[in-house]
């Protein structure tokens, strides 16, 4: 019987309340003064407040938010290469890191050359990075160019080789910095598949990154990180909408802000949806209705129906733009229409109330799909916006293959032409 | 800083050996592998060294050692030349101390690694220049001196050169360390490594200065590791007991010391790197 190295139910990493602070000094005369005087002459730069996550053997987290929220600084001081202020990290097991792209590599050797010493960098034997060497060659399909100067390479053959070198390296726990976003996607590709391969082998990763795409594919769990909090954290789909909805709100600053809009109704927007906007306007109805105007949340593919939004106006205002969207579950947008060629009727004052019907014919495959409202003015801010508020199921009478996105609306026509027994006598002519 | 603690570095500088001696063996490649001639420069410049004071002090200024007021029947080149020895390597990793640990930022920021190899893989390249010098010299000593043979004492060259690697490791985690902080400290060392071949008995001898400066320059303790190179190599013989007596003590004292200034800064690096 093998042992584990660590028990399964250990998380592989725990920060609790992890805090960085930065000393900012005007020059390096108050940095030695400091040090060496102990005489504190510093201002304080809170990059991380308060940080708290668990990611248990065999999970993926992605951690996303804007630049400079503290995401790369979170990931240093994972790797060790940078110390924490406050807080606790837990960490079983040994741990590789791709921190930053390229760096470390001397352009006049080969790659080779190159690899042999980050290897050894990365805490492995001269032995283990010999018997390496063959996988990392292999695995960063960089041919002959393996034995040429690494000035020679493209940015994206520095990343090929740079992820060879780090992928090459046993450990239990990645880290991966934005290394992914140079190199062809054919590669890109690749090194999705070892990730997950060294997920299913128990292995942890987190993964920073601005592709909120790449994060909802390969991350089961997602941090949001701003201005060094954490805003949202837990099932990469929910982190990614609302990072999604914050950074189009333009809303990244404001923590603890988003309230939705008063609305003395029953709840609007069913659980796990979001909403925010506002509040100059606000949705007080919205929904599907078939072809003979009755609400309805399934749709037959091929059908009349349309989309509507009533907009109730809390103040004046100058604009007013009505939107939908429909995406599939993965969260792949389908199809998306705004009003924006059509400007809303009559005076946009407080008080009033507006709707937009959309007719469509659902041309969509079955299956189910999300659909998101939202009001909003020429160049700002959504008034009010309701993300994957309605739940669609399309149902089709004839057999459209699963996983399919759209009907094209097939219409089968079988027929024999001919007869592979019968000889040059008759013509295929009988086409029907 | 305990005794624990230098074992610690000791055990440190074991466990990432196969590192230290990659990123060295890199690091002299480096420098040559633009040029032509490659490895071969690690010989011209000592090479050169060796010829011109031979031809300024043997064939120009015809010294002879016993001019300095010493009991040789020797050159002066073979007395100045092995007292330069021990400093070859030392100007060359002190001139080079500021940078050691900031110019490697790039690698600190994503590698986790003890810094502390940094400067020891400094000293390490800077101590092979001085190797050839040794070899190209001993030669020399051998033909100068009408077929002397090695003696005894050629024996501790290992272990002088061990010595030597101590005490510049313990100067090169002080400065380095203080280089990330400070970038005067450059200057400072560049006047020092300009000043630093007169602070010892390189080309003068103890004897010629006023009794207080050759105490004075007996504090060096570049004088003692001159001392016992001379002694190995020019005189054969333990002829400055008290330099042998002392010179592992106190290397070890510059090793340690510069080891505990390196640590006490090292939580300031994160920040400015």
């Amino acid at each position: 019987m093998t042992r584990p190295t660590h028990k399964p139910s250990a998380p592989a990493i725990q920060v609790r309340g992890l805090t960085k602070t930065f000393k900012v000094y005007d020059g390096p005369l108050d940095v030695f003064r400091e040090h060496v005087l102990k005489k504190p002459s510093h201002q304080l730069f809170t990059a991380l407040e308060g940080v708290s996550f668990s990611l248990e053997p065999g999970e993926v987290l992605g951690v996303i938010g804007p630049n400079g929220a503290g995401k790369s600084t979170l990931l240093r001081i994972l790797a060790g290469t940078l110390d924490r202020t406050a807080g606790e990290i837990l960490i079983s097991g040994k741990v590789s890191s791709i921190l930053e792209l390229g760096t470390g590599f001397h352009p006049d050797f080969s790659g080779r050359e190159n690899v042999y010493l980050a290897g050894l960098c990365h805490g492995m034997k001269a032995a283990e990075v010999r018997a390496k060497i063959p996988w990392i060659k292999e695995f960063s399909a960089l041919g002959d160019f393996f034995e040429k100067p690494v000035r020679t390479y493209s940015s994206g053959m520095q990343a090929r080789l740079f992820f060879s070198a780090a992928a090459a390296v046993e450990a239990d726990i990645l880290l991966v910095d934005e290394a992914l976003s140079v190199g062809d996607a054919r590669f890109q590709r690749k090194c999705f598949a070892r990730m997950e391969r060294f997920r299913d082998k128990g292995g942890a990763v987190i993964l920073v990154s601005h592709d909120i795409n790449l994060v909802m594919g390969l991350c089961d769990k997602a941090l949001l990180l701003e201005k060094g909090r954490v805003i949202s954290r837990g099932p990469s789909r929910d982190v990614s909408r609302i990072y999604f909805r914050r950074v189009h709100s333009g809303q990244e600053n404001r923590v603890g802000e988003l309230e939705p809009p008063a609305s003395g109704e029953k709840p609007l927007i069913p659980a796990g949806s979001e909403r925010y906007g506002n509040g100059r306007a606000e949705i007080v109805d919205y929904g599907l209705k078939d072809h003979h105007g009755r609400m309805t949340e399934t749709i037959t593919s091929g059908q009349q129906c349309h989309l509507f939004i009533k907009a109730l106006l809390h103040q004046d205002i100058e604009d007013l733009r009505f939107s939908y969207i429909i995406s599939t579950v993965s969260g792949i947008n389908v199809f998306g229409f705004n009003t924006a060629d059509h400007p809303a009727p009559g005076p946009l004052v407080k008080d009033a109330v507006l709707e937009a019907r959309l007719k469509l014919r659902m041309w969509l495959a079955p299956g189910e799909y999300f659909l998101t409202f939202g009001i909003w003015p020429k160049d700002g801010p959504h008034y009010d916006r309701l993300i994957d508020a309605l739940l669609l199921r399309v149902v089709s009478e004839k057999y459209i293959a699963p996983g399919s996105l759209v009907n094209l609306e097939p219409e089968l026509e079988l027929v024999r032409v001919g007869k592979t027994d019968s000889g040059a006598g008759e013509d295929s002519g009988g086409r029907a | 800083m305990s005794t624990r603690d230098l074992m610690r570095v000791f055990g440190t500088i074991r466990d990432y050996r196969e590192l230290i001696t990659g990123l060295a063996a890199r690091e002299i490649r480096e420098k040559y592998v633009q040029s032509m001639a490659g490895l071969l420069w690690l010989f011209i410049y000592p090479a050169c060294l060796l010829s011109v004071y031979l031809v300024v002090f043997g064939f120009v200024f015809k010294m002879r050692a016993d001019m300095l007021g010493l009991d040789l029947n020797m050159s002066y080149t073979a007395y100045l030349i092995t007292g330069y020895i021990p400093w070859l390597g030392a100007a060359e990793s002190l001139t080079r101390a500021p940078l050691a640990v900031s110019s490697n930022s790039a690698l600190i920021r994503q590698v986790v690694f003890p810094l502390e190899i940094l400067p020891v893989k400094l000293v390490l390249v800077s101590l092979t220049p001085q190797l050839v010098l040794l070899v190209l010299a001993s030669v020399y000593l051998l033909l100068d001196s009408g077929g002397r043979v090695p003696n005894l004492l050629w024996l501790t060259l290992p272990l002088l050169f061990f010595l030597e690697f101590m005490l510049l490791c313990g100067l090169v985690w002080a400065i380095s360390a203080v280089g990330v902080f400070l970038g005067d400290i450059k200057e400072v060392v560049k006047l020092a490594v300009l000043v630093g071949p007169f602070l010892a008995p390189i080309f003068f001898s103890p004897s010629q200065l006023p009794a207080w400066a050759g105490g004075l320059i007996h504090l060096n303790p570049f004088t003692l590791l001159i001392n016992c190179f001379r002694d190995a190599l020019l005189y054969g013989r333990v002829a400055h007991p008290l330099s042998w007596l002392f010179v592992g003590p106190l290397c070890l004292a510059c090793f340690w010391a510069g080891y505990g200034v390196f640590k006490r800064l090292r939580p300031g690096f994160g920040n400015l790197l």
